[in-house]
């Protein structure tokens, strides 16, 4: 009868420890790029939601999350959105996810490939913030270049914005490296992510 | 007998889980034997991943819906696509583009106030939605119910509908399903223009014009983005020749050519010839991604 005891004793003691044992073994097998991918989702996903508040009272037309990794060149990641029936669009951005150096923000009329485009909007030093503009002044700045390039202006009222293209400049880095748990020197990668939500004027 | 049969049934639970646990190891022992890969080429594979992105954000079917309706279209259900056709849908790629073009008639229906087809085209979209690996985005919120509980109240249906396109939205960006949205934007769009085109014969045919010029900006844009779909086969290729086809015919018009440059800036009113020629066209295209 004691014996009994003793073995189901035994018995619960070694159950519970495989469970925690198991539950550590899982933990401890989690690639870490997924678990920091799974964070990273949280973090962003909180942002997008703050993001999307700011629109108001303009109507959510779409968001795009655009993320980057620096690198030890500069370079441009570009955002094209389409505009139509020359309604007001209200840009909200959130760059909480941007940890790291800051980066710049350019507005243009035309992608990056093409060097007759119109440098609509621009700002510097993006980064751990939330901001909000709207596409009236690009118009107004849009046209004004299109008046002094001597283009007549009963063409000139009848422009609108039809696309922008945003460009992300994504400052150059020092290349960092850290000593890793087997002591080997590695790279650390740096990332960073924009938020950009767009609504439209509805009325 | 007894207390030996207990002892070995201990002992044979005790061998268990002492191989389970040493199994466990020999796993983790593996994961970490990778091939040795160096930074430089992990460096330059995530750069190639970043800059062979294209990023764009169209606008939604319900702000599409939103300006047809203004410029005068009315609502007719038979330029709907009729959704007992979706299991004709049997590849990825048309269940895709039917997604688009019932998400642009259920935002057509709620735009005009026609509820009972609007939750019909609802229910056809979950329908889709898990077939194309989204059925997630109806699941989470009770959308369906929501949706059938405020049929009387137009802001309430249309906060459910923004509702919608945000979990979808979030669905696709957070689970890398770019290349779907391309493709069901595809198909949101052409039925967009199919619906415009379509009262080319009835009096509004001057707003139809400029409506159908400025849809050939949102052409440009998803053609880039079918473009940038990885698997590019035979029939997503055939979908770029045929929106590159209707936009060439549009930047080749005599209206668009005479601007210039400038076109690019310009609401234009189209002729009704050129009207009727992107119109043909039009539903032509529509037709070969619905049938």
């Amino acid at each position: 009868m004691k014996l009994k005891y003793i073995i189901s004793f035994i018995l619960i003691i070694l159950l519970t420890e495989t469970a925690l044992a198991q539950k550590k073994q899982k933990k401890d097998e989690m690639d870490p790029q997924a678990l920091a991918k799974a964070e990273l989702k949280e973090e962003l996903s909180g942002y997008k939601k703050l993001c999307r508040a700011a629109l108001n009272p303009y109507r959510y037309d779409g968001v795009k999350t655009t993320q980057f990794n620096y690198k030890p060149y500069e370079y441009i990641k570009e955002v094209e959105i389409a505009t139509i029936q020359n309604a007001e669009y209200r840009l909200s951005y959130n760059t909480n996810g941007i940890h790291h150096d800051k980066i710049q923000i350019k507005i243009y009329d035309r992608p990056d490939t093409d060097k007759r485009r119109v440098l609509l909007y621009e700002q510097a030093e993006v980064g751990g913030d939330e901001f909000s503009f709207e596409t009236t002044e690009m118009i107004e700045k849009l046209k004004q270049v299109k008046l002094n390039k001597g283009i007549d202006s009963a063409i000139v009222d009848q422009m609108r914005l039809k696309k922008i293209f945003i460009d992300y400049i994504i400052p150059a880095v020092d290349r960092k490296t850290e000593v890793n748990e087997f002591g080997e020197d590695v790279m650390v990668k740096l990332k960073g992510a924009i938020i950009l939500c767009v609504g439209y004027y509805n009325l | 007998m007894r207390i030996l049969k207990q002892f070995t049934l201990f002992i044979m639970l005790l061998s268990f889980f002492t191989l389970a646990n040493g199994c466990g190891e020999s796993i983790e022992k593996k994961e970490v034997d990778f091939p040795e890969i160096s930074q430089d080429e992990i460096e330059e594979a995530i750069y190639n991943e970043v800059s062979a992105d294209y990023e764009f954000i169209p606008p939604s079917t319900l702000q599409v819906a939103s300006i047809f309706k203004k410029a005068g279209l009315s609502y007719d259900l038979k330029l709907t696509n009729p959704t007992s056709r979706i299991d004709e849908y049997s590849t990825k790629l048309s269940q895709s583009l039917a997604f688009g073009v019932y998400s642009s008639d259920l935002a057509y229906s709620v735009i005009h106030e026609k509820y009972n087809e609007a939750s019909e085209f609802l229910k056809t979209l979950r329908t889709l939605g898990s077939k194309i690996g989204l059925e997630t985005i109806f699941n989470s919120s009770g959308l369906i119910e929501r949706f059938e509980a405020n049929v009387a109240n137009q802001d309430s249906i249309i906060d459910i509908l923004i509702l919608l396109q945000e979990n979808t939205d979030d669905y696709i960006e957070e689970n890398g399903k770019e290349d779907l949205s391309v493709i069901y934007y595809t198909g949101a769009w052409i039925e967009g223009i199919y619906m415009g085109a379509n009262t080319v014969m009835k009096d509004q045919e001057k707003r139809v014009g400029v409506l159908i010029s400025e849809q050939m900006t949102l052409g440009e844009i998803l053609v880039k983005g079918l473009k940038h779909v990885e698997d590019q086969n035979d029939d997503i290729q055939d979908l770029i020749d045929d929106i590159q086809d209707l936009v060439d015919t549009y930047y080749n018009l005599e209206s668009v050519t005479t601007l210039g440059e400038e076109a690019d800036y310009i609401d234009i009113v189209l002729t009704k010839d050129e009207i009727i020629l992107m119109s043909g066209k039009i539903v032509e295209l529509r037709e070969s991604i619905v049938q």
